[in-house]
């Protein structure tokens, strides 16, 4: 077992600490940040603590609560909903602009172009939150009034069930798809072009070049995006929270604005790391599926 | 004899000794941490002036401000409650009147009753000259936990402008929702006519019940819990009837739009695009410094009795400070009238909140709107109006839930989703299950 972690060639074996220097300070940062604090809510699920006094042991208290939370179901159900439409957006509309972006395009308006949509991408979130508030207020926002120039009736986009989640779908995929256009642009440039040579002397037409020899050669970048897609997804907070906050009622309430809500707006730290828990085995059993499910569908080259 | 001689010498040098130990012992500084709510540039400087004031009156105490940012009480409390978890032992603290039963049920606060009584003389013109509701306001179970600081209620913003163009005065002092209701549908303008009015009568954001639903509730002159904050009471004919109104604003007599947030409605009051709205004097804030001066402020309408919704701010003494003796002077520092000067703030610069002292707030009046005496009028003014027409906030222990819970429920009626019965008597059971006294 040794010998195969730090191979006889003191070269590699070199390489291999070297290796390990560069990681440590991502190493540290997990442990620290990462690890730490999913032992520490392990701990914390047992108790009952409202950071004021010190906390007392609760036993499985916790998960009952979670069991009988009349909420969680639908606050899950909400965040689901949301998760699954940006995701499939952004994932569609990310690779129809990166084939487009993939194009022989003047180098100066390809490059404006890929500035455009990643822009939104480094934008604070928070700024993109409110700017689209103001946007997209019923009565006196930009949206609702150009839609008005068109004959569209007001929509009450952060005022109703309804059209709230659409509205907090909106904010994310503009904010987050210029990730996504880079990846898969990276994804389409990083094709060999013999593929495509080779299609076209088979005398593939550009339809067939796409869905045979594109997407399937793309479909490992399509499993990241969807992975770490569906993992941020499912963790959307800053959006709702400025949008909506949450609601009306809890239309728009996701499963970590939940966390944030039980544990430092009522104090209760052990349910809030209970509920952490709950979405740390969701997200688990989430990205286990999409492995599983990935070996049908996923090509290396 | 000798010995006895050699014992008497020892006896003077280690008496002398442990006398300089606790000359040096008593000189030694004293560290004070003195937690405010750093909600803009206004209370920072205030904070500073404090402790920089207090140590030039005390060169051998050290007061440290450590200011908690927060967007509104809650989340401040939030804050304070992780340093606190953290290890940061603050002795002093600003806390408001929403966190005080908290504060105290946590066992953090000290009573400051001893103090008063040993410190009568000293303490005895400020308890003269601030309003009895605020002092009785901040008791818990009869104790005084905190001495009023600052404090706000809420009010009627009204665009003087457009009331002109509509042939409005300002409403008497004594109006009434009915006749809050004319003003409303005179000042919503749909000049266009495509059924959307591009002015409306009033507005209020949802983000908070002092700011929305609590005004009308308490003119119908109930709370939404028990007195003793024992129980819920959210389906109380009175609760429902003012929140049916609230409603009907929005989608009957259409003269509101959907609740909005503070920082838009400062921007269509002062466009003209909303008439009215309800707020305390931190809504001065926004509009003065950019020049805005055609609007003036009246009293909440009541129904028919009028009644002003108030919360306070203060300092009290943590149990966890080591030094509640030298802490209680800084209190008693913050009652000064040096202090709360500092919290008049300018024409230019308004501070947020009106001081606790009547003495100095009268001096707000010198700044626009032309009617800011009843900011504080609204406390002890002409009782012929209403008699006790002051009531504060609902503040009982679990405030944040409790809050947390009617605003759900009443974003539902305001969305129009749920009618105001179904959404109380959800909100009543939410609810029973977070304020109780067993």
């Amino acid at each position: 077992m040794v010998s195969r972690l730090l191979p006889q060639s003191p070269l590699r074996r070199k390489e291999i600490l070297a290796a390990y220097l560069f990681l440590l300070p991502t190493l540290i940062g997990s442990a620290v940040f990462i690890v730490g604090p999913m032992f520490a809510a392990l701990g914390l699920s047992v108790v009952q603590w409202n950071l004021l006094t010190p906390p007392q042991f609760a036993g499985l208290a916790n998960y009952q609560k979670l069991l009988s939370d009349t909420r969680i179901d639908d606050i899950y159900l909400t965040t689901f909903k949301i998760a699954l439409a940006t995701m499939a957006i952004k994932l569609l509309l990310g690779l129809v602009l990166a084939v487009l972006l993939d194009q022989k395009l003047h180098r100066w308006l390809s490059g404006f172009f890929r500035l455009s949509f990643f822009f939104p991408y480094v934008v604070s979130v928070t700024a993109v939150a409110l700017m689209w508030s103001f946007l997209m207020n019923k009565d006196l926002g930009l949206v609702n009034y150009l839609l008005g120039q068109i004959g569209i009736e007001r929509i009450p986009w952060l005022n109703s069930s309804a059209w709230s989640p659409v509205a907090v779908v909106i904010t994310d995929v503009w904010k987050e798809l210029g990730f996504y256009v880079i990846v898969f642009l990276g994804g389409l440039q990083s094709i060999p072009s013999e593929f495509y040579d080779a299609a076209q002397v088979d005398g593939a037409n550009r339809w067939q070049i796409f869905s045979r020899v594109t997407l399937p050669l793309l479909s490992p970048t399509i499993l990241f995006l969807s992975v770490i897609g569906m993992i941020g997804s499912v963790q959307i907070f800053a959006q709702p929270q400025i949008l909506t906050d949450g609601g009306p009622g809890d239309a728009t309430r996701t499963i970590v604005m939940y966390i944030y809500e039980q544990g430092f707006r009522f104090f209760d730290m052990g349910y809030a790391s209970t509920i952490a828990l709950s979405l740390f085995v969701v997200i688990f059993i989430l990205t286990l599926l999409q492995f599983r499910l990935s070996r049908r569908w996923v090509f290396y080259q | 004899m000798k010995l006895g001689k050699h014992l008497l010498v020892l006896f003077v040098v280690m008496a002398t000794c442990a006398l300089a130990l606790g000359t040096v012992y008593a000189q030694e500084p004293v560290e004070l941490t003195l937690l405010y709510w750093n909600w803009g540039p206004d209370a920072v400087q205030t904070s500073d002036d404090i402790a920089s004031g207090f140590m030039a009156l005390n060169p051998d105490v050290t007061v440290t401000p450590l200011g908690v940012e927060g967007t509104n009480w809650g989340t401040y409390l939030d804050g304070v409650s992780t340093l606190i978890a953290g290890g940061e032992r603050p002795d002093v603290m600003l806390v408001a009147s929403e966190g005080v039963q908290l504060l105290v049920a946590s066992g953090l606060a000290l009573p400051l009753d001893d103090f008063i009584a040993e410190d009568a003389e000293a303490i005895q013109p400020f308890i003269d000259d601030v309003a009895p509701a605020m002092l009785d306001a901040l008791k818990v179970d009869g104790k005084q936990y905190l001495l009023p600081f600052s404090w706000n209620n809420m009010v009627m913003y009204l665009n003087t402008a457009r009331l002109a163009e509509a042939g409005l005065e300002m409403p008497p002092e004594d109006w009434t929702r009915d006749q809050f209701l004319d003003y409303a549908r005179t000042l919503t303008v749909d000049a266009d006519g495509d059924g959307t009015p591009e002015q409306y009568g009033y507005a209020w954001d949802n983000s908070g019940m002092f700011i929305s639903a609590l005004p009308w509730v308490f003119a119908n002159g109930v709370d939404i819990l028990t007195d003793d904050y024992c129980a819920p009471q959210v389906t109380d004919p009175q609760v429902i009837e003012a929140l049916q109104f609230m409603h009907d604003l929005i989608y009957v007599e259409k003269v509101a739009p959907a609740p909005t947030a503070f920082g838009d409605i400062y921007n269509l009051f002062q466009n003209g695009n909303i008439a009215m709205f309800g707020a305390g004097r931190w809504s001065l804030t926004a509009l003065l410094p950019s020049g805005f001066r055609d609007f003036d402020i009246q009293y909440f309408p009541g129904n028919p009795t009028r009644t002003t919704i108030f919360g306070i701010g203060g300092y009290p003494i943590l149990s966890t400070s080591e030094h509640p003796e030298v802490a209680w002077e800084l209190v008693k520092y913050l009652s000064s009238v040096e202090v709360q000067e500092g919290l008049v703030g300018s024409e230019e610069m308004p501070f947020s909140n009106i001081p606790a002292r009547r003495s100095v707030a009268e001096e707000i009046t010198a700044f626009p709107p032309p009617h800011s005496n009843i900011f504080y009028d609204s406390l002890e003014g002409d009782t012929s109006l209403g008699g006790d027409f002051a009531r504060i906030v609902t503040s009982p222990p679990r405030f944040n839930q409790m809050e947390n819970i009617f605003l759900r429920y009443s974003s539902l009626i305001f969305a129009d989703e749920m009618s105001v019965e179904d959404a109380m008597a959800a909100a009543q059971q939410e609810l029973s299950s977070v304020i109780t006294c067993n």
